[in-house]
């Protein structure tokens, strides 16, 4: 195996490292694998990887659903040597076409499902793996499409490529070198300290950037990884029951997801989940002090950074918790990469001044997939290593980094720039509201506030959201419409769909 | 009064309709076939909760129990009061 080790400083540890044989790897259900029959399974998938073309430096796409194939499916791609790029088993063919076309894989490993809306109209030259993903390793059937994929040779260190929609609706594929995954799994590792006794939950999708800690941290340590598979993840019941049968140690997901548990009572007496670990998008302060309620010994963190960076700054939430008026900071720089704030001309900013989050160091990709000009665009003058996120932070006094919203969340509205975070974060301490999002949308008169309101159980004396903003904040931040929907529509990866309530916004006006 | 089937066959056909690719029948496997999502799970609890008039405890909120429009009316028999009249 000294090829494969070479060829994957990601996976090598798990791969090589004797220790761990008889410990369980993986839980999906009822299929499960110890370290020594994940090797062999990783092993098996890597030859049928090799039989089926796939050399060091290509690209493999995975579509599966969640499953212990889909994981042997990665790491089997990795010791190899090549890139794995999930995607999205539940995404419509157009946009899988789109990104399998920008991709250009030497392989794509997927099931008859997905493989059945493909094959329609296959991207030229595509070659299709078809795999059952109960089965940990690909039957070996290879079903070739006529034409030629161009050539197109990636960097020798890629591990992964991760694709996001990007504002434009193209795909944008993130790429990801073995140094950038090692150096953020190995640092989550250790700060959580992910050990052999751990049981940590995958959650999130594997397209999905939360997916690096819980594979990589978590194998890379001899942890027991439990598969949230597509069925069961959507039932707090089924969840609860592996939470408590499994004893879970360690959870990393979206706050939306803990929130939505939370809701119906299911993290109750979890007295074996020693870690909650969040990112992903803003967990409103009360509900954050719901979910600390019901678990009152388990360490909570807050964890920042964009998929260009995997998490960047990291927070560990004070226990008893901040009051509810209080927003949450996202903390210190981690280690491995360097934060520093700044304007629109690339200058660092004066302390307690806003600024731009810039991050630089081994964590930041290598850039985006076949788009070096929005690479460049993305750098911090010419640092090859270096993110501006987009996003608008200000230190505090005690060297811990708020957020303060999104560049282009910054609207103009009748003439006054608005940040829509500061309306979120005083909306989401309503004690009526679970979730707020707002948005502008734009009208003749110079635009509009429209913020959407999730209610949260049912509080009747609560005070009008009117007199709560008002109370807060300058008179030009009181929205137009206040909206009540039951829920808040989500994006595929579960957080707030902002374009479709900025679409909803827009219509509501002009009805 | 409406049986519990109809009313919850109604309300599927109405929120998840992209997704209904053939005919729905009481047997239509709803979460296999992903035509119940996160969202639509939470809607549909919430709308059995109010107009059913039941709890759905945590214990009951499992895939099993909404796996076909036959499995949530017999979920909502199970655990309580018939509808009150609409």
């Amino acid at each position: 195996m000294s090829d494969i080790l070479d060829a994957s400083p990601l996976i090598a540890p798990l791969l090589t490292d004797r220790a761990g044989a008889a410990q369980l790897a993986v839980c999906c259900g009822d299929a499960t694998l110890t370290y020594a029959e994940l090797r062999n399974a990783v092993a098996d998938t890597a030859a049928v990887l090799r039989r089926a073309g796939v050399r060091p430096g290509d690209r493999v796409a995975v579509c599966l659903p969640k499953s212990i194939g889909a994981l042997t499916a990665i790491l089997g791609v990795l010791s190899l040597g090549a890139a794995y790029a999930p995607l999205n088993h539940r995404l419509p063919a157009v946009q899988m076409r789109s990104i399998l076309a920008d991709l250009l894989p030497r392989v794509l490993i997927t099931d008859a499902e997905a493989a059945a809306t493909l094959v329609q109209d296959p991207p030229p030259g595509l070659r299709i793996l078809l795999t059952d993903a109960v089965d940990p390793v690909p039957s070996g059937d290879l079903h070739e499409y006529p034409g030629i994929a161009s050539e197109t040779t990636s960097p020798d260190e890629l591990a992964a490529i991760l694709y996001t929609s990007g504002t434009t609706g193209e795909p944008k594929g993130i790429m990801l070198s073995h140094e950038n995954m090692t150096s953020f799994a190995d640092w989550a590792a250790d700060t959580f300290a992910v050990s052999a006794m751990d049981r940590v939950t995958s959650h999130a999708p594997f397209h999905f950037d939360l997916s690096v800690f819980d594979i990589f941290s978590s194998l890379r340590r001899h942890a027991t990884l439990h598969l949230l598979d597509d069925s069961m993840i959507r039932f707090p019941g089924a969840v609860r029951a592996l939470l408590a049968n499994a004893g879970i140690t360690v959870w990393y997901s979206v706050p939306t997801a803990l929130a939505q548990l939370q809701a119906r009572r299911a993290l109750k007496d979890l007295d074996a989940l020693r870690a909650i670990l969040f990112a992903g998008e803003v967990f409103p302060t009360p509900v954050l002090r719901g979910v600390m309620a019901d678990l009152p010994r388990t360490e909570f963190a807050n964890l920042y950074g964009p998929t260009e960076t995997n998490v960047c700054t990291w927070y560990r939430v004070p226990n008893p918790p901040l009051s509810d008026f209080e927003s949450l900071p996202i903390g210190r720089p981690c280690p491995h990469h360097e934060v520093t704030l700044r304007d629109d001309s690339g200058q660092v900013v004066a302390p307690g001044e806003v600024g731009e989050i810039c991050v630089a160091g081994p964590g930041v990709m290598l850039g985006y997939w076949r788009r070096p000009g929005l690479t460049a665009a993305s750098r911090i003058g010419s640092r090859a290593d270096s993110y501006r996120t987009g996003d608008l932070g200000c230190w505090r006094d005690d060297g811990m980094l708020m957020l303060m919203g999104r560049r282009d969340h910054q609207v103009k509205v009748r003439g006054h720039r608005i940040e829509l975070l500061a309306l979120e974060t005083v909306l989401n301490a309503h004690p009526a509201v679970s979730e707020a999002v707002a948005v502008a949308a734009p009208d003749a008169a110079g635009g509009r506030l429209v913020a959407f309101l999730s209610p949260r159980g049912a509080s009747t004396d609560a005070p009008d959201p009117r007199d709560f903003v008002a109370a807060r904040l300058a008179p030009y931040y009181m929205p137009d419409r206040f909206e009540w929907l039951p829920e808040l529509p989500r994006t595929a990866n579960g957080k707030a769909d902002r374009s479709a309530l900025r679409h909803r916004a827009t219509n509501l006006q002009t009805r | 009064m409406q049986p519990v089937l109809d009313i919850v066959t109604a309300w599927l056909k109405r929120a998840a309709a992209p997704r209904i690719r053939a005919e729905l029948t009481p047997d239509t496997e709803l979460v296999v076939q992903g035509i119940l999502d996160s969202i639509e799970i939470l809607n549909l609890v919430s709308f059995l909760e109010e107009h059913f008039g039941v709890t759905v405890p945590i214990d009951e909120f499992i895939p099993e129990n909404f796996a076909t429009p036959h499995a949530i009316a017999e979920l909502v028999g199970r655990l309580g009061p018939m509808p009150v009249a609409v």
